[in-house]
């Protein structure tokens, strides 16, 4: 791990801390679902794919006052179409903390490893990243929407070329107390990074719908 | 000097000291041989000694008798002298109501004038302890008069101010032999009164609706001892409650959050990767988040906030709250308080007329 990121994680573990003495109430969530993902890879050579499939798995978190940490694992596979055999398997994995200094505004430290599975070999990113996330209810109380950024600190892939950087965002619907405790959600994410001097640009698109239960963040 | 004051000044002193036991002896004795020249059957003469001893000093007890003795010696000397001995008894009976003459000693016609005068004789005698304390408006205790009427009547009894304002009005109705008034302390409103002078004023009426013929007023002096009370709060501002329904502009604070989320929706693909060929994905995001803002706008205004209403319950209780206990401070401050009553010598009015 990297000195900024160590130093911003410590620091968000102590200002969340410090702020955890004068709020109370603790909180489990877990959620699982299918995203549809499409992943655009294009190189300077020219050399391009575009494949898509649905993966599958889950996140949850757990919070204390306002620190909580969240954890999600996906995966699936990604093919370029009927009858195509250019597939890959691809598997993403987080662990974020998360500072909840207001009810509607969080930052987020963390790491997302994300593998690349192909019949040549396995790529591995792993992006140290820092989040914000925003949220607003729009039906109070049972309509709940969410827009997050976020931003690579650091990035390392197992590639010829260092990474130049690493970006993403997230808007999303949930829908709360539909179903007593038991929340649905809708949401659309992409992401972009680069390796240096545009040697290969990956992107990968999201429209994730997932069922939990809890708090519905 | 001082030896020359000394033999002048200690005698004089002594005299004055003695002077009046002498006096009242000297009145004793009057009435001494006003009776016996009474049972001799000298009523002039008794007459004469017992108007003597009257006119000087005398305790209640022998004037009561010489009294009795003189209106007995005025009947017996005849009809001319039957109102001297209505007089006489008049005199006893405003001296002590409840005094009747022993029938063993005086004889049918002396007890049937005595008794003549008395119904005739519409008034009351005043009696209270010369200084009681207790608090305002608790329950016993109190500043107590007792009241002894001559005969049977309408009183009307009241605490006045000096002016005349009537203050509290303690009774109003008969009285025949005997009557015990209470005042609490209060006012007509309930109210503690104030320390000040006041008045107990007992009006005597033959009737209702007649004019009043005798009036004795008892000078007080109160003096409450108390702890002002706190001020009682105003009903709840509504300042300080939340909206319980939502406005129309939560409706369109709806609308605007979710056509702001979709249009971040619509937004990221240009910022976050620029250059790429977005998926339509995103519309169906985009186009969920814009008809629950649509949603919201139709359902919002109008809407019950519970998290309002539970703050206002909670509001209103810690206000009830404050309230409670200050009813609480204010109930346990006016129970520490205390008046004191002294009481002063009776003033009697004859013959008041129409009126208090």
């Amino acid at each position: 791990m990297k000195l900024p990121v160590v130093v911003a994680t410590v620091l968000a573990a102590g200002l969340s801390w410090g702020a955890l003495a004068a709020q109370t109430g603790n909180w489990l969530t877990v959620g699982a679902g299918a995203t549809g993902i499409r992943l655009q890879s294009r190189s300077a050579t020219g050399v391009s794919s575009d494949v898509s499939g649905v993966v599958f798995g889950g996140a949850g978190s757990v919070a204390v006052g306002p620190v909580a940490l969240e954890l999600g694992y996906w995966q699936g596979r990604l093919d370029a179409g009927p009858g195509s055999t250019q597939l890959q398997d691809v598997i993403d994995g987080r662990a974020l903390l998360v500072l909840r200094a207001v009810p509607w505004l969080g930052v987020k430290v963390g790491t997302e490893a994300r593998s690349y599975v192909t019949p040549a070999g396995t790529e591995r990113w792993v992006f140290w990243q820092a989040r914000i996330r925003a949220e607003r209810t729009i039906v109070d109380p049972s309509v709940r929407g969410h827009v997050e950024v976020w931003r690579a600190l650091s990035t390392e892939v197992n590639a010829p070329q260092a990474v130049d950087h690493g970006q993403g965002g997230e808007v999303g619907l949930t829908l709360l107390r539909a179903l007593g405790p038991l929340w649905v959600r809708l949401a659309y994410g992409i992401d972009d990074a680069r390796l240096t001097g545009s040697a290969r640009r990956q992107t990968v698109e999201a429209l994730a719908f997932s069922v939990g239960y809890g708090g519905g963040r | 000097m001082t030896r020359h004051l000394l033999r002048w000044a200690l005698p004089a002193a002594l005299a004055v000291t003695l002077a009046a036991p002498a006096a009242q002896a000297q009145s004793d004795g009057l009435v001494q041989r006003g009776l016996r020249a009474y049972q001799d059957v000298q009523f002039a003469t008794a007459a004469s000694m017992l108007r003597r001893a009257l006119a000087d000093t005398l305790g209640d007890g022998a004037r009561t008798q010489a009294l009795a003795y003189l209106g007995a010696a005025e009947v017996f000397a005849g009809p001319a002298r039957r109102d001297s001995a209505r007089s006489a008894f008049r005199r006893l009976v405003l001296l002590d109501p409840r005094h009747r003459p022993d029938p063993l000693v005086f004889p049918p016609q002396v007890l049937a004038v005595y008794d003549e005068v008395r119904r005739s004789t519409k008034a009351v005698r005043v009696e209270a302890a010369p200084e009681a304390s207790f608090r305002p408006g608790g329950d016993g205790g109190g500043f107590i008069a007792r009241l002894y009427g001559t005969s049977y009547h309408e009183v009307e009894v009241r605490i006045a101010k000096e002016d005349g304002a009537v203050v509290r009005t303690l009774y109003v109705g008969p009285v025949s032999d005997s009557l015990e008034v209470r005042w609490d302390g209060l006012d007509t409103d309930g109210a503690d009164v104030r320390t000040g002078r006041y008045v107990l004023a007992v009006a005597s009426r033959p009737s209702p609706g007649r004019p009043v013929v005798r009036m004795v007023q008892v000078p007080l002096r109160a003096d409450l001892v108390a702890l002002d009370t706190l001020a009682l709060l105003p009903s709840l501002p509504d300042s300080l409650l939340r909206p319980e329904r939502a406005s129309l502009g939560a409706g369109i604070a709806s609308l605007a959050a979710g056509l702001l989320v979709s249009g971040a929706a619509l937004a990221l693909p240009p910022l976050i990767a620029d250059g790429t060929e977005p998926s339509g994905a995103r519309f169906a995001v985009a186009g969920a988040v814009t008809l629950a803002g649509i949603v919201g706008l139709v359902t919002q205004p109008g809407r019950v906030r519970r998290r309002n209403v539970a703050a206002n319950e909670a509001t209103r209780a810690a206000w009830q709250r404050r309230v409670d206990e200050l009813r609480v401070e204010n109930a346990r401050r006016r129970d520490a308080a205390r008046l004191t009553v002294r009481v002063g010598t009776p003033r009697v009015i004859e013959s008041v007329g129409e009126g208090r």
